[in-house]
């Protein structure tokens, strides 16, 4: 008897299951063919027929989970145009936190081989995507610079996030909330830059009401220069 | 007869010096005492007595070499206000383009889920570029360049986040390392022009238009 097709979707949706998970536990760099079938309880040919090779099934266990996460967030996203972008840029922040072990391989395998890897290049692209659409809906009520090019812009923003999720992920940023409000805050600036009208105006209050969160005094440094 | 203080000075920096040479061949992962010693030309036990742990040595010999960034940074006294963080900004970025190895293996340390000691060194980096930041900050407020909303340490915070994603793009391989500098500033001027007003504000936007070509044509990472 044949298996159905939704069975097999199943079966696959479960390696990718077993993958994320043991990704979250051994980290990036440690994570084996092997060690893959093993948590997914099937074996190593199973796997390299289902998805070619290790970095494949990686890639799409990330890309799976990111963009269900995504989409979740698309759902609740309202608005558009500044609005959108500053939901977008909060809910990556929260959907960051609530899962510390996993994000923080998935920010070490990002971050470190990012432009090795399929994961990185994939998921740069998808959260790109997303604000880039968010910056055009800007254009389009009149509110951006012209020479403004949307994805120059986007990558800033990018660069922004990946800076502040490292401050995250070293402790310096404590939670969701103020890797939020870091974020966000940094990405309103840079917008009220580029932007007039009402976006500019909006951004300026935006960034003035998450300051007011930001901690005022860091702490002193221990080594001098 | 006893060594004087200066020879052991100049011993110790040498000893710190080629612990960066290791880290930047081996990366922190695999640095070990023995290796340190060997890269060194000095035992073990040497190594113990001076400096207690591979922890310890490897932290002082990132903030020895940050110390010397420091004096080129003050060195250049590149203005006020504005002008001060640029120039600083491009102070760091020429040190990493001549050691880029070195920073490299550093970044990678700080990129992921950190052990304490490298987590110690990025935040202490950090505090000490937040320390040169703020008076520069204060020298834009006092010459009323800088919106009244605007507290200067949070702000001063976020340009080191600004800064240190830049420099995360470069390790990570989206941009080439020529354009770090590009990036940098764009990004720092990107920031400021959302909270100066003027002439302050003028230049930011004539920054950000000077550097916007080549990196909006850059394609994706890889």
């Amino acid at each position: 008897m044949p298996i159905s097709e939704a069975k097999l979707l199943e079966r696959r949706r479960n390696m990718l299951r077993a993958a994320r998970s043991l990704l979250a536990k051994v980290g990036y760099d440690d994570v084996t063919l092997t060690g893959l079938a093993e948590a997914a309880g099937v074996t190593t040919p199973t796997l390299y027929k289902a998805f070619g090779d290790m970095e494949n099934l990686i890639a799409e266990a990330v890309l799976e989970d990111f963009r269900e996460r995504m989409t979740e967030a698309a759902g609740e996203v309202g608005g558009r145009g500044l609005t959108r972008l500053v939901s977008l840029a909060d809910l990556f922040a929260t959907a960051l936190t609530n899962e510390p072990a996993y994000v923080h391989a998935l920010i070490a395998a990002f971050n470190v081989a990012m432009g090795d890897t399929p994961v990185g290049r994939t998921l740069q692209a998808v959260a790109m995507e997303s604000l880039t659409d968010a910056i055009e809906e800007i254009r389009a009520d009149g509110d951006l610079e012209e020479w403004v090019d949307s994805a120059a812009l986007t990558r800033r923003f990018v660069a922004v996030q990946r800076g502040a999720n490292t401050e995250w992920a070293n402790g310096t940023l404590t939670d969701s909330r103020q890797l939020a409000d870091a974020t966000v805050f940094t990405i309103c600036l840079m917008l009220a830059s580029v932007t007039r009208g009402e976006t500019a105006r909006q951004c300026r209050e935006i960034a003035a009401e998450r300051q007011s969160r930001m901690a005022r005094e860091p702490l002193a440094p221990q080594f001098t220069a | 007869m006893p060594i004087s203080d200066e020879k052991l000075r100049e011993r110790r920096r040498a000893m710190l010096r080629s612990a960066r040479h290791l880290l930047a061949d081996v990366g922190y992962d695999n640095i070990t005492m023995t290796g340190l010693a060997e890269a060194a030309g000095v035992t073990t036990p040497t190594l113990y007595k001076t400096f207690g742990t591979r922890e310890a040595m490897v932290f002082e010999a990132v903030a020895d070499n940050f110390t010397d960034i420091m004096r080129d940074v003050r060195a250049a006294e590149s203005g006020r206000g504005l002008g001060r963080i640029f120039g600083f900004f491009a102070v760091l970025s020429e040190h990493i383009l001549r050691a880029q190895d070195y920073a490299r293996a550093l970044f990678d340390a700080m990129s992921g889920p950190m052990p304490a000691p490298i987590r110690d060194i990025g935040r202490n980096i950090q505090l000490l570029i937040i320390d040169e930041i703020r008076p520069a900050l204060e020298e834009m407020r006092e010459d009323g360049q800088l919106e009244e909303w605007v507290d200067i340490t949070p702000l001063a915070a976020r340009l080191t986040t600004v800064l240190r994603g830049a420099m995360m793009e470069w390790t990570a391989g989206g941009i080439e390392a020529e354009r770090l500098l590009d990036a940098v500033s764009l990004s720092a001027a990107l920031t400021l022009g959302g909270v100066t007003r003027g002439e302050a504000r003028e230049r930011c936007r004539r920054i950000v238009r000077e550097n916007r070509e080549g990196l909006a044509a850059s394609p994706l990472a890889g």
